[in-house]
């Protein structure tokens, strides 16, 4: 049902409904996750890509105005390029996965910033959100500091813009000049 | 754990910088009481100041080098290599921040927060010069391009300053995927992601028939994704309109720093981490087309900033080339081109800043720069003649012992191809000092005095450039050791 609903993302001729089937793919996603046994990382995909990601891609989708009849046009002129690359992408999954090597019974605790996955020891039992967090501040807490730097920057690029795009264009909208 | 703390200090001290001063902007600048003053030279020269500052504590860190070698066993390593790179990198800083003052005053630019963010970007590159784990790795770089992605749309009033922005944006969001790819690639083929134990797992990996296509996958990713950052040719498409459109002192410091501070971690990736064929073939395939490309799409160029991103783009090439031979001497010569470039860059965008107060933006603008402002124009004519590797000047040092190092391992083709690529570029460089010695336009175009830091600026490195060949053993002998403690 993921990957349907990720054909569709491309292939639907609305932009909403582009981004109804965007929304699919995370839940299937997220879905998928919950079976492989990764429940925080499950619970942090809903939270994250639906809440924040697939919720910004819809108030930019009612935002612009996108003509519906547009896109149809000339979907079919990229299809051989995109139809390339597409290619490319799968067959270097399929290649990939064609290998056996892939650790079923992960036995090392190891993680990184909040998206990769936590694989808990057999021995003790602790939840994934307590193996994340035990590992997230004290081994690898210089990264977690760096990574708070990040949303640092993305907070003051945010606010950059905003007063520098006030502060010349002052022709208009005076009401609303507040620093 | 006192020692380690005192390791990494420079890094907290710019940090704690940074922020106190993002404070005391947003206090200041908005006090109704002081009239929102912009305080964006203030807080220029206060950032100036740190970085300075972290520059000597880092100096004088020196004897921390034998003690604190690891740095919770995930993040750091600090030796001979980050030591030297950190300096430059610092140096370079300094450099352009010194620039950007007239810009500020000139264009009414009054965000302070340009100042917060390229310090925040040197911080992050202090990281990334010291990397030693891939998630540190990726992470260093995501804050150095997000940094800059904010600041190369800075302008507000022109569109193309946003749009290089978007462009950037984009240009460096997609090779941070890829790189991340690779990173996991790794991770899920290995299970390691610190270099060192990267190091021992893939010793035998090129010799061994068995080779797991994960690895060559993530291996393979992380350098296009690097590549791409640092402008390599298959990958280069939007930089000459990110550093055309970018204000000027973004482009300045766009070229030299993240090149500064990339090149150091991916040396350390692709020579210590991953020593073998994989990534010297995609480097060679890289330095080969970057060279021939920044030769030839120079030439028609008609605008000097892109004109400038080109000979970068040339010059990532010939740097490539100390990367594509896996000897000492490769590092050691990629870390000596890489040093004059920086030096040779900031000349460069110095005097574009310097000519800037007319808007200089075409070639054909430097007409008769000769007679207008002769020192201008030789102290320009000696910067694009170290870029073309003209003898007694520094940029043929570098070339020269590039190509050196290419031919002693080997790679003759690559030699060939850069001397040729050298000759043909000498071709626009000379063209330029032709336009501003011997051509006469239409208007002549009259340039106000510069400040007292470019002309500080200008004067120390054109003087470096010109008196480098009597006297380069102590940029070798540092070299040497910086690339020698990238192979212990």
């Amino acid at each position: 049902i993921a990957s349907v609903s990720s054909v569709m993302v491309i292939r639907a001729k609305n932009p909403v409904h582009s981004v109804f089937f965007f929304i699919l793919v995370f839940f299937n996603t997220s879905g998928l996750l919950v079976l492989l046994g990764l429940d925080f990382f499950a619970t942090i995909f809903l939270v994250v890509y639906v809440g924040a990601i697939a919720v910004l891609f819809l108030f930019v989708v009612l935002m612009l105005d996108i003509k519906i009849a547009e896109i149809h046009e000339n979907l079919l002129r990229h299809l051989p390029v995109g139809g390339i690359i597409g290619v490319l992408f799968l067959l270097e999954i399929f290649f990939l996965v064609d290998n056996d090597y892939i650790p079923i019974l992960p036995t090392k605790l190891s993680t990184t910033y909040l998206t990769y996955t936590v694989y808990a020891e057999k021995i003790q039992s602790w939840t994934n959100l307590e193996t994340l967090g035990n590992l997230l501040y004290t081994t690898y807490f210089v990264l977690f500091l760096v990574y708070s730097l990040i949303l640092l920057v993305a907070m003051i690029g945010a606010i950059v813009q905003k007063t520098m795009h006030k502060t010349t264009r002052v022709k208009r909208q005076d009401v609303f000049r507040r620093n | 754990m006192f020692n380690l703390f005192l390791a990494v200090f420079p890094e907290i001290f710019l940090i704690n910088a940074t922020f106190i001063l993002l404070i005391h902007g947003v206090v200041f600048s908005t006090s109704k009481k002081d009239d929102y003053p912009p305080l964006v030279s203030n807080v220029g020269w206060l950032g100036l100041l740190s970085v300075l500052i972290t520059m000597l504590l880092l100096a004088a860190g020196a004897p921390l080098l034998t003690i604190a070698h690891f740095f919770w066993n995930n993040f750091f390593r600090r030796d001979n290599l980050t030591y030297f790179c950190q300096i430059l990198l610092l140096l370079s800083t300094a450099g352009t921040i010194s620039m950007c003052f007239d810009f500020f005053e000139q264009e009414r630019f009054d965000a302070f927060e340009f100042i917060v963010l390229i310090l925040l970007s040197t911080c992050s590159m202090l990281f990334m010069i010291s990397a030693y784990d891939l998630i540190a790795m990726y992470l260093a770089i995501e804050l150095q391009s997000l940094c800059f992605y904010v600041i190369a749309a800075s302008k507000r009033e022109s569109e193309f300053s946003t749009e290089a922005g978007l462009k950037y944006l984009i240009l460096g969001a997609f090779p941070s995927g890829i790189l991340l790819f690779g990173c996991s690639m790794i991770y899920g083929s290995t299970g390691a992601t610190h270099f060192d134990q990267l190091a021992k797992i893939l010793t035998g990996y090129e010799i061994t028939g068995a080779r797991s296509s994960g690895i060559f996958m993530g291996i393979l990713s992380i350098a296009v994704g690097f590549l791409f950052k640092i402008t390599a040719v298959p990958f280069h498409m939007r930089a000459p309109d990110i550093y055309e459109g970018s204000p000027t002192p973004v482009t300045a410091f766009l070229s030299i720093a993240p090149k500064i501070s990339l090149s150091a971690n991916m040396s350390r990736v692709s020579i210590y981490g991953s020593y073998g064929a994989t990534l010297q073939q995609i480097f060679f395939f890289c330095s080969i087309a970057s060279m021939i490309l920044g030769a030839l799409a120079a030439m028609a160029q008609t605008k000097v900033k892109r004109l400038l991103a080109y000979s970068s783009i040339g010059h990532v090439g010939y740097i490539c080339i100390g990367f594509s031979c896996g000897t000492i001497e490769g590092i050691q010569s990629l870390l000596i081109g890489i040093f004059i470039y920086a030096l040779m860059t900031i000349d460069a965008f110095a005097i574009v800043l310097a000519l800037r107060q007319t808007r200089v933006k075409y070639i054909a603008d430097l007409g008769a720069l000769a007679k207008t402002n002769p020192i201008l124009a030789i102290t320009f004519s000696i910067t694009m003649l170290s870029y073309a590797g003209i003898p007694p000047l520094a940029g043929f040092c570098s070339k020269f012992y590039l190509f050196f190092a290419a031919l002693g391992c080997g790679a003759y083709f690559l030699a060939s191809v850069g001397v040729v690529t050298s000759v043909i570029g000498c071709y626009y460089y000379i063209r330029l000092v032709k336009r501003m010695f011997f051509d006469r336009p239409r208007t002549l175009i009259l340039y106000e005095p510069m400040d007292r830091d470019k002309s500080l600026l200008l004067a120390i490195t054109s003087s470096f450039i010109t008196l480098f060949f009597l006297y380069p053993s102590p940029l070798f002998s540092v070299t040497h050791q910086m690339a020698l403690s990238s192979y212990l």
